[in-house]
């Protein structure tokens, strides 16, 4: 990441999404008052996307559970100094991606799984030869393992949570460029893996 | 610009991440080359297959389990902003140091010696090198200083003949037991003066010790009764 730093304050771009409502941005500043239901609300709110953030990040769903875990205890911390004007989103994301970060340092995983060492048969290939489209998601999920941790964090962002590359940018903090060559060299990956794993289980 | 040049530029155009100018020159160049086609309808199956991922359900017992750990970290930390750590510290700090002071007057037996610390504006030893220093503090050096009424006692002492009782509260000692001595003195002379030094240890004289301690400021004197 280029910043592991957790910021408090979002730099990038205001994000027009779904924690732009006035309901969750109310929660939000009842919950820096104090307000324990209205935190139960903005962890309903946010959960599964943190959560969906977090697996796909960490490739597992225990893992990604202790990740999710950590962003809503630190939001709670930081309670006071996030800003309520603010969409709480891109900095639950940048959380996240912080978080799953420290994961990966204190499990000490490598940047990435190389192409070889992925099984084919033990993604679930359908012998009949005509892969399901669930074996077929679950080999793009292995394909996301294969790539760079800061590769991963840009196309997961952008492709699965659907940010904009600017709002992808803001996230991870670092300029738009770079975020853009990381995301298509990871969709190019991505693409390569999945071809190769379909050439060898042939 | 060849084949490999347009790779990242189509992985972008499939997610619509290209300006129109960009767009137009990628469309161009995949209307003439048919690898760069191929490779474009492969990567948006690819494409839809991870756009996919995002939107698998998530199980509900994954969140639920999520929220259950959650609530468990802020009962911890909400009991913790409670109390704080430091809270804690600071408590066991006043117990540590109230134990320690019951200790010392325990151990202080009353009416034996009373230090007095002088200021001392003089350095004792400047000069001396660090391992002497070193020594002096691990056995420190004492010395007795007579005091007034000590000096004055020696001094009457060696004026005061051999066998002569100096305790006016005695009984006078006889002429003859006084000419056993090499001198013979008066007696009414020493029975009758205030003074009321005695060479016998009824009245002890008080004995002053003196520490010299590593700082040179800070000399410590013992009064001993």
């Amino acid at each position: 990441m280029e910043s592991q730093d957790v910021a408090l304050t979002m730099t990038g771009p205001a994000p027009e999404r779904e924690d732009s409502r006035p309901e969750s941005a109310q929660a939000l500043e009842r919950a820096i008052a104090g307000d324990r239901a209205a935190f139960d609300e903005l962890l309903h709110c946010y959960e599964r996307r943190v959560l969906m953030t977090a697996w796909r990040l960490l490739g597992s769903k225990e893992d990604a559970q202790d990740a999710a875990q950590e962003v809503f205890l630190r939001l709670y911390r930081h309670l006071q100094r996030v800003d309520p004007q603010r969409p709480l989103l891109p900095w639950l994301y940048r959380v996240t991606v912080n978080v799953c970060h420290d994961l990966h340092r204190k499990r000490r995983w490598d940047t990435a799984i190389p192409v070889e060492e992925v099984d084919p048969a033990r993604l679930a290939v359908d012998p009949a030869g005509e892969m399901a489209r669930a074996d077929q998601k679950r080999m793009v999920a292995a394909a996301l393992q294969t790539l760079t941790e800061k590769e991963r964090a840009a196309v997961v962002l952008r492709d699965i949570q659907g940010l904009s590359t600017r709002e992808v940018a803001g996230v991870l903090g670092s300029a738009e460029v770079t975020v853009r060559t990381r995301i298509w060299t990871a969709r190019v990956k991505i693409k390569k893996f999945v071809e190769r794993l379909e050439r060898r289980r042939s | 610009m060849n084949c490999p040049d347009f790779e990242g530029l189509i992985a972008l155009d499939v997610e619509g991440d290209l300006s129109d100018l960009q767009s137009r020159a990628v469309s161009g160049h995949l209307r003439t080359c048919h690898s760069c086609r191929e490779f474009a309808e492969s990567l948006k199956v690819s494409q839809a297959l991870l756009k996919e991922l995002g939107q698998e359900p998530v199980d509900e017992q994954m969140l639920q389990e999520v929220r259950r750990r959650v609530r468990i970290g802020l009962a911890s930390e909400r009991q913790q902003r409670g109390f704080p750590v430091w809270r804690w510290a600071l408590g066991a700090g006043l117990v540590a140091a109230l134990t320690f002071a019951a200790l010392i007057l325990l151990h202080h037996p009353r009416g034996a010696a009373t230090p007095v610390v002088a200021d001392r504006s003089t350095p004792a030893n400047p000069a001396l090198p660090s391992a002497a220093r070193k020594d002096e503090i691990r056995n420190p050096k004492i010395e007795t200083r007579p005091t007034k009424s000590m000096q004055a006692a020696k001094e009457f002492s060696a004026r005061t003949p051999k066998g002569v009782r100096l305790n006016p509260t005695l009984p006078a000692p006889s002429p003859a037991q006084a000419t056993k001595g090499s001198q013979r003195m008066p007696s009414g002379k020493f029975s009758s003066g205030p003074l009321r030094a005695s060479t016998d240890n009824q009245h002890p004289q008080p004995l002053t010790v003196k520490l010299i301690t590593d700082n040179p400021h800070v000399v410590i004197y013992w009064l001993v009764d």
